[in-house]
């Protein structure tokens, strides 16, 4: 490879690249090194303290643990459907089409793709039998199909219209005190340092106060027993119902016709069920009435409307059911309904939430993969294919014994992109999660050592060391890759 | 081995499809239901999102709150639920300022992808193709950049910049964050210019070299030719990750009047919250012209752009 010599160097080709490149990134990277092994304000020489700390503290190993998981599922789930979709989409006719509508995601800011998600994970707090919210997120409208209906607020101003003896603000103190509970625990437990939670137990009434409005608290606090708000709620208003005299259930029901409507769909489906299998009713007839029974039970609890049609098997029971509603507990119900699954607050539940910020990176990514395996899938001779269908290879053989050896340099390339992203996620975490309910990153926590309230340079720069150590091997893979090339050609 | 030599790509694209011009092919037809129902199925997940938002930006406020949106597909011709009104509150109110984020947003993003590419494909060009002493060093300091997280840069540099007063310069107010995006845009497009670059066909140089061609004319005429669908997408990538950048804006323009349209976005969603409306439809802004940029390029994308460039 011998061009001939001339005046244009290497210098010129290299020039720009090179000097952009060590002011920009080589001397602050060197400068991060030096910082690493000094203090806070790299002003003292600590030695190793800085990467102690990143090693051991209990916020670093949960880091390290959900940059482990990322590294796995992100870039399996990146490079898996890249590849999948680009060979497919190569196969039909509306092949651009397929590949702008995965692609997309790539043309939208983490902003906007922090709105979109948020939709997608939505979840609304109250859904209990008080008030069984609609859910407006799409996973949790497939997970619980349900009834609009006004905020929890709504529903104890009703039961107070109907007499019961209950207010908004026992049921707000009866949260604030649950949580203040998990908080101190926390404290104790060394999961929260002092300072954070005062900052939570300050803002705590104002929240509790919203949550009874139907808002869930903003996603970068780190609340510890949010779980259980709903159900302390509606303990805090069983005592109050507990406390009408006996029979009192209608007024209950003009409250909160939901919860009415669930005691009699139950009372209603056990007996269908039970006509069904005595006989008197066929299949049929019991499945149409069973899709009815929500429908039918509401209207008569609402309007005391009498079902229309044949075969209802309890329905003089009806008014004796809404007169007892005062005898059961809405937690009871709410603890055993049988309305499929409940939602499922997909940001703060730990062991979900790491996989549901992984698909958002994977929605994201899955198009960059695509779109440059696709590109290479397009450089495979046309011929060498038919030449291995003529002989009568079948399709996956094609895809694993031809295209999969033949495109493993660029699956190459763009896997260790993917794996430089796993590593250096930060956007997607810090836009939904701000790295709380264990969802924690390494450069989450390095941005928040920089820029949160402590300014720790000298923690910053460990984890900065770290994460430019843990790409070494990637990149010393690289490299032998790149000489097997030279001596390819 | 030619593994990744999309250059000499010799695929045509009638061959694969000569099957559909002898009538229809039943049996063909059948046995591809499958790779046709496994692709929908992943298009529709990868574009359920994206439409969720669509339709909620054109929803009234109060449905929003109070109903999935999937709710307007019962009745999905039924105009009266669907309103231009949240755009108009987000383009046309003069705190927003959208269309001078929107002018700003260009004024930085063409720039900041022009000139890392040209300076990483001559780069890549010397790493592929020129023989000197710590090439190989070079290359991985180079490269190894990628993994340095961006938000430790910025002090170092800026006290520089400050110094060189680059930054807050009244004569060219974005020139900090040209070089800023430049340099941070370097490290990937080198190592993906080298990666392709590299896979050419030693031969054509050879030859080229041989005929006393020089390294700037096989730069010019040969390596970026054959580059330009490495190119291709380095341009969208480069210009997506400029257009969609709040962070290094942030930094290196602040807040001003010389804010791009993220800031902007961001500043809604920041001062509104919960006004879902408003958010939907202001991403959806944000979003346009990305977009539109991908759909012109997609072509370089397509089979057999290739397939004549070098034959002839």
């Amino acid at each position: 490879m011998k061009a001939q010599e001339s005046k244009w160097g290497p210098a010129v080709f290299l020039g720009p690249a090179v000097f952009l490149l060590f002011i920009l990134m080589v001397y602050p990277a060197l400068e991060t090194i030096r910082l690493s092994f000094f203090d806070r304000l790299g002003e003292n020489f600590v030695g190793l303290e800085n990467y102690e700390y990143a090693i051991t503290s209990r916020r670093m190993q949960e880091a390290f643990r959900n940059n482990l998981i990322w590294l796995f599922v992100f870039t399996i789930g990146t490079v898996g459907f890249g590849l999948l979709i680009a060979t497919l989409a190569d196969r039909v006719r509306y092949e651009t089409l397929a590949k702008s509508i995965i692609f997309m995601p790539m043309a939208i800011s983490f902003v906007g793709a922090g709105v979109i998600w948020k939709f997608v994970y939505d979840l609304r707090p109250t859904g209990t039998p008080l008030q069984p919210a609609q859910q407006i997120g799409l996973l949790n409208a497939i997970l619980v199909a349900s009834d609009p209906d006004g905020t929890l607020n709504d529903a104890i101003a009703r039961l107070n219209e109907e007499g019961v003896p209950i207010d908004a603000q026992a049921v707000q103190q009866a949260i604030i005190d649950v949580e203040t509970d998990a908080i101190e625990a926390a404290v104790a437990d060394e999961e929260l340092s002092r300072e954070e939670a005062d900052e939570l137990l300050e803002v705590l009434p104002d929240r509790a106060k919203g949550y009874v409005n139907g808002k869930l608290p903003p996603r970068d606090e780190n609340w510890q027993a949010l779980g259980q708000w709903g159900r302390t709620s509606l303990d805090a208003i069983n005592a109050a119902i507990a406390t009408m005299p006996e029979g009192s259930g209608r007024a209950i029901c003009n409250a909160v016709p939901h919860v009415c409507m669930t005691q009699i769909e139950r009372a209603e489906t056990a007996a269908i069920d039970e006509a069904v299998s005595a006989g008197t009713l066929t299949d049929e007839q019991g499945d149409a009435l069973k899709r009815q029974v929500r429908s039918v039970a509401l209207a008569y609890v609402e309007d005391g409307k009498r079902p229309e049609g044949e075969g209802w098997q309890t329905v003089d029971q009806w008014d004796q059911i809404i007169a007892d509603v005062d005898q059961i507990t809405l937690r009871g119900i709410n603890d055993t309904l049988d309305t499929g699954i409940e939602p499922i607050d997909w940001i703060r539940t730990q062991g979900i939430n790491n996989l549901a910020l992984i698909i958002v990176g994977v929605w994201i990514w899955t198009g960059f993969c695509m779109v440059v395996l696709s590109a290479a899938l397009k450089g495979i001779p046309g011929e060498l294919l038919e030449a291995a269908r003529v002989d009568g290879a079948n399709e996956f053989q094609v895809f694993f014994r031809i295209i999969i050896p033949m495109l493993m340099p660029t699956i190459t390339v763009v896997m260790t992109t993917m794996v430089i992203n796993a590593l250096k996620v930060f956007d997607i975490v810090y836009v939904m999660t701000a790295g709380n309910f264990g969802t924690e990153v390494l450069a989450n926590r390095m941005y928040f050592e920089m820029y949160g309230g402590n300014r720790e340079f000298g923690h910053a720069s460990a984890i900065a060391v770290i994460l430019m150590l843990s790409i070494v091997p990637i990149m010393i893979y690289n490299i032998i890759q790149f000489r097997r090339q030279e001596a390819r050609r | 081995m030619t593994s990744a030599t999309p250059a000499v790509s010799t695929r045509s694209s009638t061959s694969s499809r000569a099957g559909q011009k002898v009538g229809f092919n039943w049996g063909r037809f059948i046995g591809r239901i499958p790779l046709h129902l496994v692709l929908i199925l992943l298009i529709l997940i990868w574009i359920l999102p994206t439409i969720g938002l669509l339709i909620s930006s054109v929803r009234p406020q109060q449905d929003i709150l109070s109903s999935g949106w999937w709710t307007v597909l019962k009745n999905p011709l039924d105009f009266t639920q669907y309103t231009l009104e949240n755009y108009d509150a987000v383009i046309n109110n003069p705190n927003y300022n959208m269309a001078r984020a929107f002018r700003n947003s260009l004024i930085i993003t063409i720039p900041a992808t022009i000139l890392p590419l040209l300076f990483a494909a001559s780069a890549a060009y010397a790493f592929s193709w020129m023989e000197f002493r710590g090439r190989n060093i070079l290359f991985v300091i180079l490269v190894g950049m990628l993994v340095v997280p961006l938000q430790l840069t910025f002090i170092p540099v800026l006290t520089m910049f400050n110094r060189l007063g680059i930054t807050n310069n009244q004569y060219v107010p974005f020139l900090g964050i040209w070089i800023a995006h430049t340099g941070y845009g370097l490290p990937y497009a080198i190592y993906l210019l080298r990666n392709y670059m590299g896979s050419l066909p030693r031969e054509i140089f050879e030859s080229a070299y041989l005929d006393g061609c020089s390294h700037p004319t096989a730069f010019l005429r040969l390596a970026l030719p054959l580059s330009v669908p490495a190119i291709a997408s380095l341009v969208i990538f480069q210009f997506l990750w400029v257009w969609n950048d709040l962070l290094v804006a942030l930094i290196y323009v602040g807040g001003g009047q010389y804010a791009p349209l993220t800031y902007a976005v961001s500043n809604l969603v920041n001062s509104l919250g919960q006004d879902w409306h408003l958010l939907t439809s202001a991403a959806f802004v944000s979003m346009a012209l990305p977009l539109i940029v991908f759909l012109a390029l997609q072509r370089y994308f397509v089979r057999g752009i290739l397939a004549g460039s070098i034959k002839g």
